[in-house]
C-alpha cells in the first residue's frame, strides 16, 4: 500500500489509549512512525493471494457466519477422495474443466453443520431433510455437510443417488439369504468400493459385534474389523448386498463413533421402482434388498453419535405427479412417521449477493469466458430466475 | 354525419395504436446488437415491424440464429438450439482443459470457423451453344455464408461419432484451425474455379 493510503487509514483509526497518554501522541508523531515503518520494512506478504469471493482457508471445519456467501475450493483429487462416485453431471463437468470444485457457502448448510457441532448435548439423533425447488443446490448443500464431516473424521455412509438403484437397468438376482427378495450385485459392489475408498481409516478400528456366516464355509467372527465384511462383499458379488445389510446393522449398533448417514434423492427409497426381475415383472420396493436395508436403518439410528442428512430430488423421479417440492409432497406419510422427528431444511434460489459472487467465481475459473457487466448480470438473473443450475447452464455457452 | 365521424375516429385510433406498437418494437430492435437499421418506406407513415426472430437479448447472435435454423429438422428449433449450445460448451471445455493461451470464447471460435469456411469464389453453370460450362464467379456475402453453414452442418452429420453436439464441436474446431473436411471442400471449389478460369468471360451477356 502506498504511504498516502496508510496515512489516511490512520486518520480514521481511533486508538484505544487512556486520556493522559492521548495528549502525548500527536498526529505528527504517528505519521513519522508510519513513514519509518513503511519505508524501512518491505510490504507485508499475504500468505495466500485469494480473490475476494473466495474463503481464505478451504477447511470446512473453520467456516463460520463471516464466510457466508463465499466460495470454498477443493482441488479435483481431494474432491474425488470424498466423492468417488461424483455428484450431479453438470457440476462434475465444471469440476473436470476447472480442475477444482467450488462450492458456495450458504445458510442452510451452515445451519446443519452448527447443529451437528452441538450434537453432544442432544439425546435424539439429528435428522435433516433438505428440500427446495429443482436445481437450487440441495445436492451441493449435502456435499458441503459431507465434506465437513469428513474433515471432522466422521464415518460417512453416503448414497450418492438412490434413483440409480431404484430405476436401474442392471441385472437383478434372487437373494441367497432370502429367495423371495432380490439383490443388485453391480450397484452393491460399486457402493462397497466407494465406501472403502472414503472410510479406509475407520474400517480397521471398528469391530463387528456379531458372528456372520457366508454360505456354507466362510465365517466372520465377532470382534473382527469391519473391513473384513466390506472385503467379503467385494470378493463375492453374490454376497455384496448382504454385506451391505450386515454393515449397516453393525453401524446401527455401534456406540461412540460419529457416523453420518447421507442420502441423496431420499424420496427414491419410498416410491415405485422400475427394476424388472428375470420374468420381466416390475419389482416392488420391499423386494429390493438394497432399499430395505436402508429403510430399516431409519428406524434404528444410534442416537448420540450419528446424524441423518438427506436431500430430496424431484428431478429424475419417475411417476411423479406432484407439483410441489416440499417434504410432504415428495415423501409418503408412512415414511414421515418413521423418520420423525426431522428438521426440514429449505434451499432456495440465489440471493443478489450470491449471484454476483458466483458470477465472479465463474469469470475467475474462465467458465464465464466473456466476463459480465451490469447489463449482463441483470439478463442472466432474469433468464435463470436466479436458479443456480440455470445460471451455470447459461454461463456454459458464454 | 355523427356516424361517419365515429368511424373515422375509430380508424384513426387503430392506426395510432398500430403505430405505437410498431414504434416500440422498432425501439427494441434498434437497441439490440443485430445492427440492422430499419428505414421507413418513402411516402408511408408507418414503420415496418421488427422481424420476429430478432431479440433485444445480449446473448442474441444473428449468425448463430441462422446456423440453428439451417440445422433444424421438422421445425424443432429447441432441439437444434440445444445441440448448438452443447457444442459450444464442449468446445469451451476442450479449450479450458488444454491449458495454454488458447481462445476460450466458443462464440469467437464459431464465428472464426464459419469465416474460414466461406469460399471467396463459386461456380455457376452457364449454357453456351449446347454445352454447359462451369464458370467461376464471385459470390455475394449471403451465398458465401450459406455455403459455409451448409457445408459445416453436412460434414458434422456425416462425421463418425456419437451425438450431433460432439460431431459439430469437432467440425467447428477443425474449421477454426483451418483443417478438416469443410476446408478441403472449399479448396476443391477453388481448384475447380482455377481449372475453369478460361470461361470467366462467359459471365458477361
Amino acid at each position: 500500500c502506498t504511504i498516502d493510503t496508510f496515512i489516511q487509514s490512520i486518520k480514521v483509526y481511533t486508538m484505544p489509549l487512556p486520556r493522559r497518554q492521548l495528549r502525548r501522541v500527536t498526529f505528527a508523531k504517528v505519521v513519522d512512525f508510519a513513514r519509518c515503518y513503511v519505508s524501512a520494512v518491505p510490504p507485508r506478504q499475504r500468505r495466500q493471494e485469494v480473490p475476494i469471493f473466495q474463503t481464505q482457508d478451504s477447511n470446512p471445519l473453520n467456516f463460520g457466519d463471516r464466510d457466508l456467501g463465499k466460495v470454498y475450493v477443493t482441488p479435483r483429487q481431494a474432491f474425488a477422495e470424498v466423492f468417488p462416485h461424483g455428484l450431479r453431471t453438470a457440476f462434475m463437468k465444471e469440476v473436470q474443466s476447472c480442475g477444482q470444485a467450488g462450492i458456495l457457502i450458504r445458510k442452510p448448510a451452515l445451519d446443519i453443520i452448527n447443529q451437528l457441532k452441538k450434537q453432544n448435548r442432544f439425546d435424539t439423533s439429528l435428522k435433516f431433510i433438505i428440500n427446495g425447488p429443482d436445481g437450487c443446490g440441495k445436492t451441493l448443500t449435502l456435499a458441503h455437510v459431507i465434506q465437513y464431516c469428513r474433515r471432522a473424521n466422521w464415518l460417512l455412509v453416503h448414497i450418492p443417488s438412490v434413483f440409480q438403484w431404484v430405476y436401474s437397468k442392471q441385472e437383478v438376482r434372487h437373494s441367497l439369504h432370502d429367495p423371495q427378495t432380490f439383490d443388485q450385485p453391480d450397484e452393491a459392489i460399486q457402493w462397497l468400493r466407494n465406501f472403502r475408498t472414503v472410510n479406509s481409516s475407520h474400517l480397521a478400528t471398528l469391530k463387528t459385534c456379531g458372528r456372520y456366516t457366508w454360505g456354507k464355509a466362510e465365517i466372520t467372527k465377532a470382534g473382527s474389523p469391519l473391513g473384513n465384511i466390506v472385503d467379503q462383499g467385494l470378493q463375492k458379488p453374490f454376497y455384496a448386498t448382504d454385506a451391505i445389510g450386515v454393515l449397516l446393522k453393525e453401524l446401527a449398533q455401534s456406540r461412540g463413533h460419529k457416523i453420518l448417514f447421507a442420502v441423496d434423492e431420499f424420496n427414491g427409497l419410498f416410491g415405485p421402482t422400475s427394476v424388472r426381475d428375470p420374468d420381466k415383472q416390475t419389482l416392488k420396493l420391499q423386494s429390493l434388498n438394497l432399499v430395505t436395508h436402508f429403510q430399516k436403518l431409519m428406524n434404528s439410528l444410534p442416537s448420540e453419535s450419528s446424524a441423518l442428512v438427506t436431500a430430496l430430488s424431484r428431478r429424475g423421479m419417475f411417476h411423479n405427479s406432484s407439483a410441489g417440492f416440499g417434504v410432504r409432497d415428495l415423501l409418503p406419510k408412512w415414511c414421515l412417521d418413521n423418520v420423525k422427528p426431522y428438521v426440514s431444511v429449505r434451499v432456495e434460489e440465489y440471493t443478489e449477493d450470491e449471484m454476483t459472487t458466483v458470477l465472479d467465481y465463474y469469470v475467475h475459473t474462465k467458465w464465464l469466458v466473456s466476463g459480465y457487466d451490469h447489463k449482463r448480470l441483470i439478463e442472466i438473473r432474469f433468464l435463470a430466475a436466479r436458479k443456480p443450475l440455470a445460471v451455470q447452464q447459461i454461463c456454459a455457452t458464454c | 354525419e355523427g356516424k361517419m365521424a365515429l368511424i373515422q375516429r375509430r380508424v384513426w385510433q387503430s392506426m395510432l395504436v398500430r403505430r405505437l406498437v410498431v414504434a416500440s418494437a422498432c425501439r427494441c430492435q434498434a437497441s439490440s446488437s443485430s445492427g440492422k437499421e430499419l428505414k421507413p418506406i418513402e411516402g408511408s407513415h408507418v414503420v415496418p415491424a421488427a422481424p420476429s426472430h430478432s431479440s433485444p437479448s445480449l446473448f442474441y447472435d444473428e449468425l448463430a440464429n441462422k446456423f440453428i435454423n439451417c440445422m433444424m429438422w421438422d421445425g424443432k428449433k429447441s432441439l437444434s438450439a440445444r445441440i448448438f449450445r452443447n457444442s459450444l460448451e464442449i468446445i469451451k471445455r476442450q479449450q479450458i482443459e488444454s491449458r495454454g493461451d488458447h481462445v476460450t470464447d466458443p462464440m469467437e471460435i464459431f464465428r472464426q470457423a464459419v469465416e474460414n469456411c466461406k469460399p471467396a469464389v463459386g461456380i455457376v453453370r452457364i449454357k453456351r451453344s449446347g454445352r454447359t460450362y462451369q464458370v467461376p464467379t464471385p459470390l455475394p456475402e449471403r451465398r458465401r455464408r450459406f455455403l459455409a453453414i451448409k457445408w459445416l452442418i453436412t460434414a458434422a452429420r456425416e462425421r463418425g461419432g456419437h451425438g450431433m453436439d460432439n460431431r459439430l464441436a469437432a467440425e467447428l474446431m477443425d474449421a477454426y484451425k483451418n483443417e478438416g473436411a469443410v476446408i478441403k471442400k472449399k479448396i476443391e471449389m477453388y481448384k475447380l474455379a482455377e481449372a475453369n478460369r478460361a470461361f470467366v468471360h462467359y459471365r458477361r451477356g
